[in-house]
């Protein structure tokens, strides 16, 4: 912070108007070596499930480079300062939901950070810091492994979509979804019982004109491209919803194995908190330094659920893939509705009045 | 037997007592002579093995010199340095009107508890327990920080709820800040200053309008602590 706005806070507080002061503070905090460091570090945020990452992410993108005044440049300075320094990976990641090939600054658990006495540290610091009694070290730990197991029962408790915790809007927005594909289901069938009605039921007006291909006919038209419509419109369909059930499966399997085993996996996440507290107070007993082992105690993928799968579900919907494939779908069942109303009416029209339109 | 202190011949030690604030260097080797010690001991013999005593200690000699004249005198009005307070709200006044700086000489009084001293040997504090503990308080916050515990002694005693600065009193904030931007001083300088002032600080716990400065204060030292964690942890682990 420059100096002299230090001096403007002050007036600003006892009354003064000191907002063209303000005024181009925002893009000087953009250029500072704190928002180059924040920015820096927030791609490798992006790939780690925790709160701590998720909520570093947000603040980030809800930076506002724009105070009007000097207190807010006061406010957004700190912020930043702040985010800069527990953007380093020691202070979200989560090692019970590290991913197994996680690539990233940070290889050890000695090397998290927690805090004690006000001020942060790293396991391994603790680890060979004489002035702290080995009980205070358990203690700190204890309570940082605890934090870490309720954050990642909160990241499963969510990613597995607990029904009392969905909001209306979600709720909303699965029910429009279920309509969809119900209406898609029944377009799909009427699409082909109505192709299988035209190409078997006698009707000598339809088939000469398919043979004579009279191209200033409506009915030839409609001939070829409402099967071509079908044959599409379905493909996509079965694509779609084959590969949304692909994505959908763990989740699915996770909510049916949850209701009726959800014991099993929370006391397979309390087997673990203890095997990581032996691990690191034996670390501590012993003043040995931890190395290279920040993944050995992940859970993120068990032997019951995969929750890396159900976390990277939200990733997966917002693919282009997935939304291209989705909105070609939708579209497809419109022009094929369209068609095929198209269709209906023509063959109809021809059938009643025995011409061929 | 007599002493003799320039023009003037003392007899007893409680007159004595009343001048020796106003020559303290020749005050303070006269302590440590046998020609002032004999005249105390021949008057009052505990007395002057309680200033022999004292006169032993490594004390400056406005410090030594105020010890002496309260055992020789324990309830004469408050006086250090040539300088004597009829009360203490004239002390905290004398303390106030060198801000934003200390003033070096009455500071002692504070880095040497001498207030606290004083209202002990008066027995002041036996009527004024909550004063004396609060004097007890600040002078402990002075041995942290000497010219926060100065300044809010300044205030505690001169009941002063207004900004002093530069001699002069600002009945508000806002016509501070006004003679602050007219003035000469630098504007990085001021906030350099300012951020940091022991002055500001104790007005934030006596001033009518406190919650601005304290505002002022919360956000710098936040600010400032932020930049420092980030400063330390950059040294620290990259």
């Amino acid at each position: 912070m420059d100096e002299d706005k230090k001096f403007y806070l002050l007036a600003e507080i006892a009354g003064w108007n000191c907002s063209n002061y303000s005024e181009e503070y925002g893009a000087k905090i953009q250029n500072s070596s704190a928002y180059r460091t924040l920015k820096y570090n927030i791609p490798e945020a992006e790939g780690v499930f925790t709160q701590d990452a998720k909520e570093l992410i947000e603040n980030y993108n809800n930076l506002d480079f724009n105070p009007s005044t000097i207190k807010e440049c006061f406010l957004l300075e700190e912020k930043v300062n702040y985010l800069a320094l527990h953007s380093d990976p020691r202070f979200y990641i989560n090692p019970f939901s590290i991913v197994p090939n996680y690539i990233g600054s940070i290889s050890s658990l000695g090397d998290l950070a927690l805090s004690i006495n006000g001020k942060d540290i790293t396991i391994n610091e603790i680890i060979f810091d004489d002035s702290i009694t080995i009980e205070d070290k358990k203690k700190v730990v204890e309570e940082k492994v605890d934090y870490y197991l309720y954050d990642f029962e909160q990241l499963v408790s969510e990613a597995i979509g607990n029904a009392k915790s969905r909001t209306n809007q979600e709720r909303k927005t699965q029910n429009k979804f279920f309509k969809r594909t119900i209406l898609k289901f029944f377009l799909d069938i009427f699409l082909v019982t109505f192709l299988l009605f035209i190409f078997t039921f006698p009707n000598n007006l339809f088939f000469s004109n398919l043979y004579n291909n009279d191209y200033s006919k409506i009915l030839t038209y409609v001939s070829y491209i409402y099967p071509i419509m079908c044959f599409i419109t379905l493909i996509i369909d079965v694509s779609f919803y084959s590969y949304r059930a692909r994505i959908y499966e763990p989740i699915n399997y996770a909510r049916r194995f949850l209701k009726k085993n959800s014991d099993l996996l929370f006391q397979s996440l309390k087997r673990q908190k203890e095997k990581l507290l032996d691990y690191i107070f034996g670390a501590i007993q012993t003043r040995i330094e931890l190395i290279n082992d920040l993944s050995d105690f992940s859970i993120l993928s068990t032997s019951y659920v995969s929750l890396d799968k159900i976390v990277n579900i939200e990733k997966e919907v917002k693919k282009l893939k997935y939304r291209r494939l989705s909105d070609i779908s939708t579209s497809l069942s419109y022009a094929s509705l369209g068609v095929l109303i198209l269709t209906m009416a023509v063959y109809f029209i021809s059938l009643s009045i025995n011409l061929v339109i | 037997m007599k002493y003799r202190y320039k023009k003037n011949s003392y007899s007893d030690i409680f007159q004595l007592a009343k001048v020796m604030y106003k020559d303290t260097s020749f005050f303070a080797k006269e302590l440590k002579e046998e020609k002032l010690l004999s005249f105390i001991s021949s008057l009052d013999k505990h007395k002057a093995s309680e200033i022999e005593k004292i006169s032993k200690l490594i004390l400056p000699d406005d410090v030594l010199v105020f010890k002496a004249t309260y055992i020789l005198n324990p309830f004469i009005s408050f006086r250090f340095a040539n300088k004597e307070f009829k009360d203490y709200k004239e002390l905290g006044l004398a303390m106030l009107i060198s801000s934003p700086q200390i003033d070096n000489s009455l500071s002692q009084i504070v880095s040497y508890s001498l207030l606290s001293e004083h209202m002990l040997s008066t027995n002041y504090n036996e009527e004024n327990q909550e004063e004396y503990e609060r004097i007890v308080e600040y002078q402990k916050e002075g041995m942290n920080d000497l010219s926060y515990g100065y300044f809010l002694i300044a205030y505690y005693l001169s009941k002063k709820e207004n900004i002093i600065f530069d001699h002069v009193e600002y009945p508000d904030l806002f016509s501070f800040v006004y003679y602050l931007y007219h003035s000469k001083y630098d504007k990085e300088e001021l906030g350099q200053l300012l951020s940091h002032s022991a002055m500001l600080k104790a007005y934030s716990k006596f001033g009518k309008e406190k919650h601005k400065v304290d505002e002022f204060l919360h956000l710098n030292s936040e600010l400032d602590k932020s930049e420092q964690d980030l400063k330390e942890f950059i040294k620290n682990f990259k």
